[in-house]
């Protein structure tokens, strides 16, 4: 029954006789996921239509309002508290809430950190959750959200209950950060109160403790370090944490460059068109995240500039849309706007 | 090598908040620069891997040994009474500076800490000169006999990390060992509360067919330390990675 309403709710089953729909009941067909199971040609055979009309069905049975699950669990937009970029990623298609799992890159020095500290910071000002900011190589610092709290002018209560909701772990080694991903899983199941408020966690910089795994004997430790994290934070999302996951970028094709330490010896003259920066950790690590920011200097004429503070932001990958967006964001004392 | 500190069941992830870690007690070397200071609310935090960047003569040697005497500052003065451990690869290390600068902290604590003499704080720094590369390795990695004999080893620093490592001609072998240096530093900080202050050099590379100045040691270097203070000829100080997006530091932030 519930197969033959859904069926007449849509444009294509409207045109099904009854005769038609009693044939799905006849062959055991009778929830959507049967119908969904059911092979194509089986299907055009027992209803007499078209193959392209069951592709056509089977389409807009699936963009039919689920209302049994769903309801129980609204889907939250959390909003990443900056204009710009919440515009960016709105035409993206991919809005800021629960279970995303990002990645934020770029070369040193660009304000990685810095942003990752106001996501932190947005995210538990305007919800009452909390967040958990995985602290790789030490970087978080209180007096970085006392100033931006300062700068907004708040008063001494909301500053407070912004700073308790931001809890800081360190994480200086691979195993380490896969072994506090596991214990917040644990505690999600054994549902403990300050896990469930965790709705978004911050590892900063994924980079720092995979940099030491190096060599060709290392390079399969690593490997399964990398997807046992992967794992990990797969699990977690499901459960409806987002995760912000910082890395670093450089330029140049080859990110363990040798000579790095270059001394304008003509060994980078092959440098002089402008190469696409490229995150770290490989192939296997681009393809976990769903969506890849990368954080820019603008390009500039006069690079001898000092800093103005402004930053573009790149979509370089995205699952779920299309990719090439960008926006200006700029530093400030209360945080990047 | 390391085993988690902790299983996984008893892992609290939850009781240690940005609040928690604003009220707790202090654990920063004072850098003796107001501005500095102000910026990093107190200094450089435990923990942390700094590197001083400029030219030769702007200063950066003198701010090291003016750490090492920081450190020790007396806890009733809100110091961390430790001492420093300085790995010398220039042959760069005057007693006599030294001692010029721990008399005048003698004098600015003479009030507050009678006990604070200027020939103590000597006592508490350990030298260890290493000429090459080699002996640089082997000092970083023994270090941990050294924190064994001296728990109260609160700063360590290598002046200069760039002299030693740039003389290898080999780009590989110098990559190699940069990385190896920092994963033991990291390695030390994970059983014991310190900073790690280094100091680099400028280098020049040829970008788009222009020079530019850019600190030695690559971009891997540059993201795995924590902060850079940029020295100029004048007595301001700037921060940040690259000298793009570093920013002046002064009095009034």
């Amino acid at each position: 029954m519930d197969l033959q309403l859904k069926v007449l709710q849509t444009p294509t089953g409207k045109q099904l006789s009854e005769y038609q729909l009693n044939l799905l009941t006849k062959n055991k067909i009778g929830s959507v996921l049967d119908f969904y199971e059911a092979d194509e040609e089986k299907l055009r055979d027992m209803l007499a239509i078209k193959v392209e009309s069951v592709r056509d069905l089977k389409k807009e049975l699936s963009l039919l309002p689920n209302d049994s699950v769903e309801d129980t669990t609204p889907e939250v937009e959390y909003g990443t508290g900056m204009e710009e970029l919440d515009k960016l990623l709105d035409s993206v298609g991919q809005p800021f809430k629960q279970g995303r799992v990002w990645e934020l890159s770029g070369q040193t020095g660009v304000g990685k950190t810095q942003l990752v500290h106001t996501l932190a910071l947005n995210f538990v000002w305007k919800h009452n959750r909390k967040v958990l900011f995985i602290d790789t190589k030490r970087d978080f610092s209180c007096k970085r959200i006392q100033d931006m709290l300062r700068a907004r002018n708040l008063d001494e209560e909301t500053c407070q209950r912004a700073m308790k909701a931001i809890q800081v772990v360190q994480a200086l080694t691979a195993p380490d950060l896969i072994e506090i991903l596991k214990a917040f899983d644990q505690q999600l199941t054994a549902k403990i109160q300050a896990a469930m408020q965790t709705k978004f966690v911050v590892i900063d910089s994924l980079a720092a403790c995979y940099v030491h795994y190096r060599g060709r004997r290392m390079h399969l430790l690593r490997q399964s370090l990398l997807v046992e994290l992967a794992c990990k934070i797969r699990k977690l999302a499901v459960q409806g944490v987002a995760f912000i996951i910082g890395n670093v970028s450089f330029f140049g094709k080859d990110t363990d460059n040798c000579n790095d330490d270059g001394e304008g010896d003509g060994n980078n003259e092959g440098r002089t068109t402008r190469q696409q920066l490229e995150p770290m950790l490989g192939a296997y690590w681009s393809s976990v995240c769903t969506l890849r920011l990368s954080l820019e200097l603008p390009v500039d004429d006069d690079s001898a500039d000092q800093d103005d503070g402004l930053r573009l932001v790149h979509v370089i990958s995205n699952t779920y849309g299309p990719k090439g967006g960008h926006c200006l964001l700029r530093i400030t004392h209360a945080g990047v706007v | 090598m390391d085993s988690p500190t902790v299983s996984s069941e008893t892992l609290n992830l939850f009781d240690n908040s940005c609040w928690d870690i604003s009220q707790s007690t202090t654990n920063k070397i004072l850098t003796g620069n107001n501005a500095l200071d102000s910026f990093f609310g107190g200094g450089i935090s435990l923990g942390q891997v700094i590197e001083l960047i400029g030219n030769s003569g702007s200063g950066k040697t003198q701010m090291c040994l003016q750490l090492c005497l920081n450190v020790q500052i007396p806890k009733h003065a809100g110091g961390l009474e430790g001492s420093a451990l300085f790995i010398d690869s220039r042959q760069d290390f005057h007693p006599d500076r030294l001692l010029g600068l721990a008399q005048e902290l003698e004098k600015q604590y003479k009030h507050k800490e009678p006990e604070f003499k200027a020939l103590e704080m000597l006592k508490k720094i350990h030298y260890v000169r290493c000429p090459n590369v080699v002996q640089l390795m082997a000092t970083v990695l023994s270090c941990h006999r050294h924190l064994v004999d001296h728990p109260d080893i609160k700063l360590i620093v290598i002046d200069s990390l760039a002299f030693s490592l740039r003389m290898l001609e080999d780009g590989a072998r110098r990559y190699e060992l940069l990385l190896e240096l920092h994963e033991s530093m990291r390695r030390l900080q994970r059983q014991h509360e310190l900073a790690w202050v280094v100091t680099n050099v400028l280098t020049h590379r040829c970008i788009k067919e222009r020079f530019h100045v850019e600190p030695a040691l690559g971009d891997q270097h540059s993201h795995l330390i924590n902060e850079r203070i940029w020295f100029s000829g004048t007595s301001e100080r700037y921060l940040g990675k690259s000298w793009r997006t570093s920013r002046l530091i002064k009095e009034a932030d």
